[in-house]
């Protein structure tokens, strides 16, 4: 079985260990459309994204829900609980960005004999920092029950 | 404010407070789709993908991604729409009211702002979801791109076959124009674009 992290292990500032990248390539983006069946030619098609205003095709919201909430699904193991998940998409990230998801423990408590963890979490690009600023309250185990 | 922009934003506040009827999603969970969300973004939780692990597990095997519960809710296997011309198989008609609340607006691009989404209880393959919307509001903020775009905050609760709520989410959605939809002033100018 995988190592679980619990309640007691974890304070509030550190950050989560399951960071990781992911280059906004061809195949990328034809994972993206894959991956969530979201076909709308805004986030794969270059110059119906042009002619919508838009510098480039972007990347969706199915895209970035599974990357973001990720990073805390890894951490969390097999007996945490994702109990609340938000995300605000600020910037876009387009094709040939290289996104990095991140998170940081912000807040830890009991609560009607649960153990709560409050999370920053947040996908970043090398063209404008934070892009996708988001937010996770996790329910982890606690050691002994 | 431009006095077409008004008086679109007039009507959508008169959708204020409706509600949809519950929608069913097509698909009920499967492995295949979860396997291609998590191939999308090089996740490899066994939780997922791993039936003899998951079996061991608190979970008794595959659990869906949370986030991805709201995909299955959907009718097709895809969170939005991609378009009356993308779906398959096509719309029927007025298909798309049934599900979502989309007031008028005076562009038809879109771009999803997300919002808090809670999730209570687990899903598994197999499991059939569906879903119902609530429009919260609807108001006009300016964005780089468009200086009237609309913005439309909904609640929407997903369900499983018992009708138990597994996720709730709230969430913003900002409307907006093309550069030549934006330089018309009235509805039969943004026909001609459009058409």
């Amino acid at each position: 079985m995988r190592p679980q992290v619990y309640f007691e292990d974890v304070k509030e500032g550190d950050e989560l260990p399951t960071s990781y990248s992911l280059h906004l390539d061809e195949l990328r983006m034809h994972l993206q459309t894959s991956g969530t069946q979201d076909y709308h030619r805004q986030h794969h098609d270059v110059e119906f994204a042009r002619k919508q205003g838009q510098p480039n095709a972007f990347i969706n919201t199915g895209f970035y829900h599974a990357a973001l909430s990720r990073v805390v699904t890894d951490w969390m193991g097999d007996e945490g609980w994702l109990q609340i998940f938000s995300m605000q998409m600020r910037k876009m990230n387009y094709p040939q960005d290289t996104m990095t998801m991140k998170g940081k423990i912000t807040k830890k408590y009991i609560k009607d004999s649960q153990g709560y963890v409050e999370c920053e979490v947040w996908a970043e690009n090398q063209r404008e920092g934070v892009t996708t600023p988001g937010s996770a309250i996790v329910i982890l185990p606690l050691r002994g029950k | 404010m431009s006095e077409y922009c008004e008086k679109i934003l007039a009507v959508a506040k008169t959708w204020v407070g409706r509600e949809t009827k519950l929608v069913w999603g097509w698909y009920p969970v499967e492995r295949e789709p979860i396997r291609r969300w998590c191939h999308m973004v090089n996740c490899n939780n066994p939780l997922y993908l791993d039936e003899q692990y998951a079996s061991k597990t608190r979970w008794g095997g595959i659990i869906c991604p949370p986030l991805m519960i709201l995909v299955f809710g959907h009718r097709r296997y895809g969170l939005s729409s991609s378009g009356p011309e993308i779906d398959w198989p096509p719309p029927k008609e007025g298909e798309e009211e049934s599900g979502q609340l989309v007031p008028p607006t005076a562009g038809k691009s879109a771009a999803n702002l997300g919002g808090p989404i809670e999730f209570l209880k687990v899903v598994r393959p197999g499991d059939r979801i569906g879903y119902k919307e609530k429009l919260v509001d609807v108001y006009i903020k300016p964005v780089r791109f468009d200086p009237e775009a609309f913005w439309i905050a909904t609640e929407t609760i997903y369900v499983n076959q018992y009708l138990d709520i597994v996720a709730k989410v709230s969430n913003t959605m900002m409307k907006h124009r093309s550069p030549e939809e934006i330089k018309a002033t009235t509805p039969e100018q943004v026909h001609l674009i459009r058409h």
